[in-house]
């Protein structure tokens, strides 16, 4: 905007500012000027006109208790009709005799979220091993059951209300994590191939709406699977929920490393010509969880290993090596949360390694049972 | 020992060849599945005859059309929804946003309140409860609500004056006998998806415009006013230009967000891009993988060319900034 202000006359001297006006601050700013005074008045008009009606239909004219036709007599909200089905909003169609099995998944999950959330947890390392992979073990077994320990199987589509919301919001907050962040550094990667691959899914995820991606994956799912294995219901939207949220938390990552100050990886570099990254990166990406972390700049920790890549002679990327090394310098760190990732990592590294040999061997299987049905 | 090039170009050749044995083995196994099954893999439903109905269309359209004509009354249906929707939601957006910076104690809280309400409530929610809640539980075209400017509201939709061309002038709603004539209406589907969308997005503007604004050092307002230039002048040439700089960037990505949120007609039956072909034309034809992979692509297409003009903006004010 080519916007110039060029003063060709001396400007008029202000009045000297005024002793304090006998009205009240709060009265000035309400009814200082007539334009304050019309927006006072709409505004107060506006309250007046909805606040009354909000409150009768709420709670003067409201039924609390009663049945549905003391609710048609009434002019007010049916909370009886909430009151009778809270149960149903809650736990869906899920048995009635079984929902103590819900009540246990919520409060464990409760219980260990005000563990967490607290800044100075104690024992926050275990906390984050039961949190992030024993509690969602332990919520599988106990909502959909286990016969061998006595626990009726409840299938999921007999899960419903609140319960469904919290298991599709849990599994897209556990598994969007460590995603997240593989697909962040492989975008900031300066190996082309990954950057591309990695920028390529972000841009897709967060390009279309999320109703379509449920949309893809509630119907090419099937088509991925052998014959005969129909996905669970509930299993279609989950991985749907997971690729969607992958991609928005890689991009929360990224704006969490891109805030750091450029000169903190390089002296990083100088200083111990591992991969590393500083913890202050996690600050802005991660939030609360990451505050002890902050704290502490001069302790650098191996989350990246693509900065360090340029500097040839002292690359050590191999999964094993770089892990261990980064065990042993962690030893002297009294930093949970980043040991989590370490150890998260890695649990991965082997848990895609061992996906990727299940699939190669089940994918010959399929292909020659296709080859002998076709 | 390899070089560091040697081994970069080694994973990444690894990575590839991994990526592409995952493709390849997923799309033989969905190819044997779709063979197994019959189901077509081709876009010769196409030009194949509907058969079935579009309440709104913005383009001749019947159930003798073709499939190809429903794609695209659908999209301009989304289309509809997105410009009326962005436009709205703006002017919307910057009256709550400047409303929560007044110094005026009641309208600042009055915004907040809405800002906090709308913006944590799923617009999914939002939209239902518009539909469900509002527009259907409406009187009946004889009891219609009459607002100033003969526009008339009951259960079948918003009647409005609308421009006519021959003869040229404006057509008014009136009521006879059972129903309206004249004027245009507009379905209670996409008023309830219309107004959600801009409250909710408003909300989001809001925000942004107030950041934009807050976001402008303090000493720059009061440098101005020391050099003399009145309130007006200052807000006019030192606090907008600066705030545009950081409004505009996410002002684009809650317009891509808006346009993407429309998908969410689906749940009220609002014929959109969507409803129409990911849900009638794929259950019709049953030809899953190029419906879902055209209904990504108009979306990814029109994202990514948001996308790209957010960019070209950044560069050039970070270009003007040094």
């Amino acid at each position: 905007m080519a916007a110039t202000f060029i003063r060709n006359a001396p400007a008029p001297v202000a009045p000297p500012p005024k002793d304090a006006p006998s009205l009240l601050p709060l009265a000035r700013d309400l009814f200082g000027s007539p334009v304050s005074i019309v927006l006072t008045l709409l505004a107060a008009a506006l309250i007046v006109w909805i606040v009354p009606d909000l409150l009768r239909y709420f709670i003067f004219d409201a039924v609390w208790h009663g049945d549905s036709a003391a609710c048609r007599a009434a002019d007010g909200a049916c909370w009886a009709f909430i009151g009778e089905k809270l149960p149903y909003f809650i736990y869906g169609a899920y048995p009635l005799d079984q929902r103590w099995r819900v009540n246990l998944v919520f409060a464990l999950g409760a219980g260990l979220a005000s563990w967490l959330l607290g800044p100075r947890a104690p024992a926050r390392r275990l906390g984050i091993w039961l949190g992030f992979v024993a509690y969602p073990i332990a919520a599988f077994v106990f909502l959909y059951g286990a016969p061998l320990l006595g626990l009726r199987q409840v299938s999921s589509d007999l899960w419903g209300g609140m319960l469904v919301t919290l298991v599709v919001a849990t599994f897209g907050i556990i598994v969007s994590l460590p995603f997240g962040i593989l697909l962040a550094l492989g975008r900031r990667s300066r190996l082309p191939a990954i950057r591309i691959a990695s920028t390529a899914f972000i841009e897709f995820m967060r390009g279309v709406p999320m109703l379509a991606v449920l949309f893809m994956a509630d119907t090419m799912l099937p088509l991925f699977l052998p014959e005969g294995v129909e996905p669970d219901r509930l299993v279609r939207p989950l991985v749907g929920v997971a690729l969607f949220a992958s991609a928005y938390m890689a991009e929360v990552v990224r704006g969490g490393l891109q805030a750091l100050p450029k000169g903190q990886g390089e002296a990083g570099r100088s200083a111990r010509p591992a991969f590393l990254v500083d913890p202050a990166a996690c600050r802005p990406a991660t939030g609360p969880a990451a505050d002890v972390a902050g704290d502490r700049q001069h302790v650098h920790r191996p989350l990246q290993g693509y900065d360090t890549r340029r500097h040839g002679r002292h690359f050590r990327f191999s999964a094993n090596r770089g892990f261990g090394a980064a065990r042993s310098q962690l030893v002297r760190s009294d930093d949970h949360y980043h040991r989590l990732y370490i150890r998260g990592a890695r649990l991965f590294h082997l848990l895609l390694r061992h996906v990727a040999l299940c699939a190669k061997s089940r994918a010959a299987v399929w292909r020659y049972d296709g080859a002998a049905t076709a | 020992m390899l070089s560091a090039a040697a081994r970069n170009a080694l994973i990444q050749i690894v990575f590839v060849l991994v990526l592409a044995f995952v493709v390849y083995e997923g799309a033989l196994i969905a190819l044997a599945h779709m063979r197994a099954h019959h189901i077509p893999f081709d876009f010769g439903f196409w030009n194949q005859r509907a058969g079935f109905d579009i309440d709104q269309r913005l383009i001749p359209y019947s159930s003798t059309s073709t499939y190809g004509r429903a794609f695209f009354v659908g999209l301009l249906n989304t289309l509809l929804v997105a410009a009326v929707g962005i436009v709205c939601a703006s002017l919307l957006g910057f009256a709550i946003g400047a409303a929560r910076l007044s110094p005026n104690f009641i309208v600042a809280k009055c915004a907040g309140i809405y800002v906090e309400a709308l913006r944590n409530v799923p617009l999914l929610l939002q939209i239902l409860f518009w539909y469900n809640a509002v527009l259907k539980a409406l009187p009946v075209a004889r009891a219609s609500l009459a607002l100033p400017g003969h526009i008339y509201l009951n259960n079948r939709g918003l009647f409005v004056p609308w421009p006519t061309f021959s003869p040229f002038g404006i057509s008014t709603p009136v009521f006879h006998g059972f129903n309206f004539s004249g004027g245009t209406k507009l379905s209670p589907e996409f008023v309830a998806l219309t107004l959600s969308l801009i409250l909710y997005t408003a909300a989001f503007i809001a925000e942004i415009v107030r950041a934009g604004i807050a976001g402008v050092p303090k000493g720059q307002g009061e440098a101005a006013k020391a050099l003399g230039l009145s309130t007006a002048q200052t807000r006019k040439f030192v606090v907008v230009p600066q705030a545009l700089k950081l409004i505009i960037p996410p002002l684009t990505s809650q317009y891509l967000n808006l346009f993407k949120n429309s998908s969410l007609a689906v749940f009220i039956g609002y014929p959109d891009l969507i409803q129409i072909f990911a849900g009638t034309v794929l259950n019709q034809t049953g030809d899953a993988v190029p419906v879902i992979a055209v209904t990504m692509a108009v979306y990814l297409f029109v994202s990514l060319i948001g996308s790209l003009a957010m960019n070209l903006y950044n560069r050039r004010v970070i270009g003007m900034a040094h």
